[in-house]
């Protein structure tokens, strides 16, 4: 799981171009997608997120909804990837 | 009193805008008539395409099939040599140029071509023709020599108001009498760039789409043209004479893909274009809107229309019947909305069954004869940007429809 | 280029160079864009992480446009006051094939809305408006030539009939093999 939780930092910073962001400055349990986050993620980068997961593992999300709860946290991310890989 | 005094002023200034002829092309058929008939009927061109060269998995699309486009395209000069997006606008330009005097050779005919992608699907493959065909400025080139124009074309280039963006640029520079007539036409294709992209968005419905409804999912790609012949001269004819009256744009300022969430960017746009038409949202007997179909387009819009005092007013979203065309989808929904008003006919919004966004907008359910003065046509798209333009009918007393 | 009445404030970027109303104001040639223009970013420090999400193209027209609005010049302004009428010829080329490349294998299938939300030129005005909260009027148009002449006389115009107050005004192109951009105010 803590494996999984830092390769996805590594990725998402490549998926979504966060330029100014270091690994380790995300934490797996912090709101991807709070409005006053420090990431400052859009719904774009959801859709992204949509792609990354598809891209990389394989999962298909069908809409932007349903990734809302996957997206919540770094955490849940990683334990719907886990959930869901064949 | 100053106030009033100044508001005179402004309204002389305006020279009017006529809109003297008109053509559609889409799924639905060749030429303005055909396609109002169609609507009228309740058909939809909008089907379920399995075809990889569009997508990898099937699509609810409204295309126009070869079958259709090559006997038409026949009746050009060399078809051959144009794209399939190019002929459809020469046929486009050629039927509403026939309905009237204007002279395309001359000085003072202009043409303004909205699209927002051109000839896309060329993009590394152009076959036959040369890549730069790819360009939009040379796509308008085609068609401006076509038809042996003297004027550089004007070719307005903004994503999903392109088409009512580019009648109101007509109207700016008709009133500025730098042209007498002025010829706005608007197309677009579906092809596998802009599916693909739209699906990367989760943004394509995968029924038919269903504006404003409970249930709608996402948008229907639509193809097709749409041209308008804008004239300072004013036509013989007595009757049903059609004006644009007023235009504007603005932009949300908010984010480059999501609308707004208040709808205060079409709002402002809605507010200068009735400012600009010295009308009142009183006055408008009909609105023809954008509705995509898409969760947040149709909220947003619902919210505007609030906030302009329009909720009252009939309103419809022709995205049920025709798709999503694009750049061409402001042109081909301006023409249905000038003829509604010229036939007093409200067409039903096709797809919409159970009220679905927050406010409550007045849909139109099922077709309707009306006595229809005054209607208001708006658009939004990708960038945060708004259009709205408002038509008008000349004639006070018109027979009964 | 020189100021003139209509035009009294511009900006250029070209080969590596950017001019403020005809003053070199940086140079970082002999590096590929992408490499320049994250240098002008980072000298003139302009603090906007949105900026790494842009394409090429509006990261062109974003450098350019906060330059040439430095020094809060649309102050006096209401955020429907100001308009925007831009123009390019190449339209979004560069990203286009970019979008095109991620559908070509059909094994391979991924579209990015990231990347095709940029296939379209006005969101560059969108990017600017956003920035700098601009919500008047604005048209994008495309022509194989600029024809400043034509932009300044239709800004103009808008300005005249009360439709604006000012206008940010210009052309912003980008291709592999070139890149211009010219931004300028009219008022």
């Amino acid at each position: 799981m803590d494996e999984l939780i830092e390769k996805l930092k590594v990725q998402i910073i490549k998926q979504l171009n966060l330029e100014d962001v270091e690994p380790d400055e995300i934490d797996a349990d912090e709101m991807l997608f709070d409005a006053d986050g420090e990431l400052g993620l859009d719904s774009i980068d959801a859709l992204e997120l949509i792609v990354l997961l598809d891209k990389e593992y394989g999962i298909k999300i069908k809409n932007q909804e349903e990734g809302k709860q996957i997206f919540h946290s770094l955490k849940t991310m990683a334990e719907f990837i886990l959930q869901h890989q064949d | 009193m100053e106030e009033k005094m100044e508001f005179i002023v402004t309204a002389m200034e305006k020279a009017p805008v006529y809109i003297i002829s008109d053509n559609i092309i889409t799924s639905l058929g060749f030429g303005t008539q055909a396609n109002i008939d169609k609507i009228s009927d309740g058909q939809t061109g909008v089907q379920c395409h399995n075809d990889a060269s569009i997508y990898p998995t099937p699509v609810w699309v409204s295309k126009i099939t070869a079958s259709n486009l090559s006997p038409a395209a026949a009746q050009l000069s060399s078809p051959e040599k144009y794209t399939k997006l190019e002929q459809i606008f020469l046929l486009s330009v050629a039927e509403a140029l026939q309905q009237t005097s204007v002279d395309i050779t001359s000085k003072d005919t202009l043409i303004i071509i909205a699209s927002t992608k051109g000839n896309i699907n060329l993009l590394g493959d152009p076959g036959n023709f040369s890549s730069d065909r790819v360009q939009l400025g040379t796509m308008a080139e085609q068609i401006q020599s076509y038809f042996k124009n003297p004027n550089k074309p004007l070719v307005v280039c903004n994503a999903c108001i392109s088409g009512v963006l580019a009648l109101d640029v007509a109207k700016r520079l008709l009133r500025k009498n730098k042209y007498k007539n002025i010829i706005v036409t608007g197309g677009d294709l579906v092809t596998e760039f802009t599916v693909s992209g739209f699906q990367s968005f989760k943004a394509m419905s995968d029924a038919p789409c269903k504006p404003y409804d409970k249930n709608r999912s996402g948008i229907n790609l639509g193809e097709g043209a749409g041209t308008m012949i804008l004239s300072t001269e004013k036509p013989s004819s007595k009757n049903n004479i059609i004006t644009i009256e007023g235009g504007a744009s603005s932009n949300d300022a908010n984010h480059i893909s999501g609308p707004s969430r208040t709808g205060d960017g079409l709002f402002n746009a809605i507010r200068k274009a009735l400012n600009d038409a010295n009308c009142l949202s009183s006055e408008m007997d009909y609105l023809s809107m954008h509705g995509t179909a898409t969760p947040y387009n149709d909220e947003m819009e619902s919210k505007a229309l609030g906030l302009a005092d329009l909720l009252h007013v009939p309103m419809n979203s022709l995205k049920g019947y025709i798709g999503h065309t694009l750049g061409a989808a402001g042109i081909i929904e301006s023409i249905v909305a000038v003829h509604s008003l010229k036939n007093n006919s409200l067409y039903s919004s096709l797809g919409f069954e159970e009220h679905g966004v927050t406010l409550p907008v007045n849909i139109i359910t099922r077709n309707e004869k009306k006595q229809l003065q005054k209607c208001l046509k708006t658009a939004s798209g990708f960038g945060g940007c708004n259009a709205a333009v408002v038509f008008a009918k000349q004639n006070i007393k018109s027979e009964q429809g | 280029m020189e100021n003139t009445a209509a035009t009294y404030r511009q900006c250029e970027i070209k080969n590596g160079e950017i001019f403020l109303n005809g003053k070199l104001i940086f140079e970082k040639k002999e590096v590929p864009f992408a490499k320049f223009i994250k240098g002008a970013y980072k000298h003139f420090e302009l603090r906007y992480p949105k900026f790494h999400k842009m394409d090429r193209l509006c990261k062109l027209a974003f450098v350019t446009a906060n330059l040439l609005l430095e020094d809060n010049q649309l102050k006096e302004y209401k955020p429907e006051e100001i308009a925007v009428v831009m123009s390019n010829s190449n339209s979004t080329l560069h990203t286009d094939s970019k979008h095109a490349n991620s559908i070509k294998d059909k094994e391979n299938y991924f579209p990015s809305p990231a990347v095709f939300v940029y296939t379209l030129p006005n969101i560059m005005v969108g990017e600017i408006c956003i920035r700098y909260k601009i919500k008047g009027e604005s048209v994008f148009f495309v022509s194989n030539e600029y024809d400043k002449e034509m932009l300044t006389e239709y800004s103009r115009e808008m300005i005249d009939c009360g439709d604006a107050k000012i206008c940010l005004c210009g052309w912003v192109d980008y291709t592999e093999a070139n890149y211009y951009a010219n931004l300028y105010l009219v008022k």
